[in-house]
């Protein structure tokens, strides 16, 4: 479960990001954070898997203040959450395998059984064609489902999506949306950041809107 | 298992690192090799100029240059005197021309160069053997008295030369070593910044590490392999170097006089004293890598 307690951001130059934010999500819920561009998403998704300090509040997971953690524990963190960046994040220079393949030879994973669940991901996500196929020459969309390969690919408690759907199709939107969901259905919780009205529309899950930093229904 | 996995990444890391970034890898290396070769030709010269220095061993022989222009009577009453002296068992007298010959007999390599000469460079002197064999302080006062005699231009002893400069040594000693102590401070610069540059080149990849959920000594540890492997690798190259320019510089001592005018054998670094230069490539390493990381790191959060 994750709790925020009065959570703000200001960054410098006193530009306030989030303000007094107060949320739940339940384990196992999929939630939907919306909200124009500027609104405050990114923020509060990055603040979720400590890739931001939040300047005041607690954030809570699964009982432990996440502002509290040491240094040495924020890898752990890291690897209970699997997190599709906006920017996708992917070394440009790799291979799709190896990009999607990162997460878990972190983890110390045997090199076959990363081969099987590196390629398991890739079909879902219709890529196993581009397995060896360097990052840079795949399109906007193909880098887009490599970075969702490799957040999912751990099996990941929870998952933060940043408008995992930015630069592909419908039927591709459709596609995630329904790997997200059965990948909710089977416990994991999953928080995605979108400013897409259809797709909503489409899921109809619990909607977090945020407006100038502050949320504005829940 | 797991840490098995872990580390067979990180050596393929640190393989790709270096096939990737060899030029700055090649770079770094040489850098040290430069540095613990500098040192160490610095350490040798001074190690050897001071076996020499320092022997006291006990000598029987000396010799005295006579002044140029000394009457002959004035040798043969020079040559009583020295005989008289307590110290001293036998004198024997060398012409200039005597001088000139058993020069030529000890280096023939020379014969050429003095047939060139119109003059004879070479003074006057006595062979004077001692009664029994005395050590260096004993030796300069009897040279001492020697001198006194007045005819004589200078008093020969093994090791007076050197003893005579031997401020000067010193002063060219702290110097090289404060020299060598400043460069061992902009070696680390150097280093640090070369490797700062892989880093950056680097620190995409790096960033996702992070936030994909790598700890810090995941990414840390195959940085400090490489800086200890071109640490490692330096210290071998320049050692390498060393005891060949070792090796030739005693080749061309032992083909002119200098070589027997030391009346000594000169040595290589001891094997503590190359093992304190592998320390000491170690440290270039491992500093520098931890200046770089440990900033770079601190950015790319």
């Amino acid at each position: 479960m994750i709790q925020l307690y009065h959570v703000s951001k200001t960054y410098e130059g006193n530009v306030k990001a989030l303000s007094d934010i107060n949320l739940t999500v339940n384990t196992g819920e999929f939630v939907f954070i919306n909200g124009a561009s500027g609104a405050g998403k990114t923020t509060l998704l990055r603040l979720l898997f400590k890739a931001e300090e939040c300047s005041n509040g607690q954030i809570i997971l699964d009982g432990k203040n996440i502002a509290k953690l040491k240094e040495s524990e924020v890898p752990h963190l890291r690897r209970q959450v699997g997190v599709v960046f906006q920017d996708f994040k992917l070394i440009q220079d790799k291979s799709v395998f190896v990009n999607v393949a990162f997460t878990l030879t972190v983890l110390g994973i045997k090199s076959f059984e990363i081969k099987r669940r590196v390629w398991e991901i890739l079909k879902k996500l219709s890529l196993y064609d581009k397995v060896d196929e360097k990052v840079n020459r795949l399109s906007g969309g193909e880098q887009q489902r490599v970075a969702i390969a490799r957040a999912l690919v751990n099996n990941p408690p929870m998952i933060l999506a940043d408008e995992p759907t930015g630069n592909v199709d419908w039927d591709l939107s459709l596609g995630i949306f329904n790997l997200f969901e059965e990948l909710n259905k089977s416990g994991t919780t999953i928080i995605v950041a979108t400013h897409d009205q259809h797709i909503i529309e489409q899921y109809k899950k619990k909607v977090i809107k945020l407006s100038r930093g502050r949320i504005v229904n829940e | 298992m797991n840490k098995l996995y872990q580390i067979l990444y990180i050596f393929k890391t640190l393989l790709t690192n270096i096939k990737e970034n060899y030029s700055y890898f090649l770079l770094t290396t040489t850098t040290i090799i430069l540095t613990i070769y500098m040192l160490g030709l610095f350490w040798l010269l001074f190690e050897n100029i001071h076996s020499v220095i320092d022997r006291d061993h006990p000598q029987k022989n000396m010799s005295a240059l006579i002044k140029s222009d000394v009457a002959a009577d004035a040798i043969e009453k020079a040559i009583a005197t020295v005989r008289k002296l307590d110290e001293v068992e036998e004198v024997r007298s060398v012409s200039k021309d005597r001088a000139r010959e058993e020069f030529v007999v000890h280096t023939p390599q020379f014969k050429k160069l003095l047939r060139g000469l119109s003059i004879n460079p070479f003074p006057a002197s006595l062979d004077i053997v001692l009664a029994k064999p005395l050590e260096r302080k004993a030796l300069k006062e009897l040279s001492r008295q020697i001198k006194n005699v007045g005819i004589f231009e200078e008093v020969m002893y093994e090791g007076v030369f050197l003893a005579k400069y031997m401020a000067l040594i010193r002063t060219i000693e702290y110097v090289g070593f404060l020299f060598i102590a400043i460069l061992f401070i902009a070696v680390i610069f150097v280093v640090s910044n070369t490797i700062k540059l892989t880093l950056y080149k680097r620190k995409n990849e790096i960033e996702i590490m992070y936030l994909v959920g790598a700890s810090r000594p995941f990414i840390k540890i195959p940085l400090y392999i490489e800086g200890c492997i071109q640490s490692i690798l330096g210290a071998l190259v320049a050692i390498g170097f060393l005891f060949a320019s070792y090796a030739l510089i005693i080749m061309r001592l032992k083909s002119i006089f200098l070589f027997d005018l030391f009346h000594t054998s000169f040595s290589f670094l001891s094997f503590h004293k190359i093992v304190f230069l592998f320390f000491l490539a170690l440290v270039i390493g491992i500093t520098s890598t931890t200046l770089s990381v440990n900033r770079f790191l601190q950015i790319s959060r």
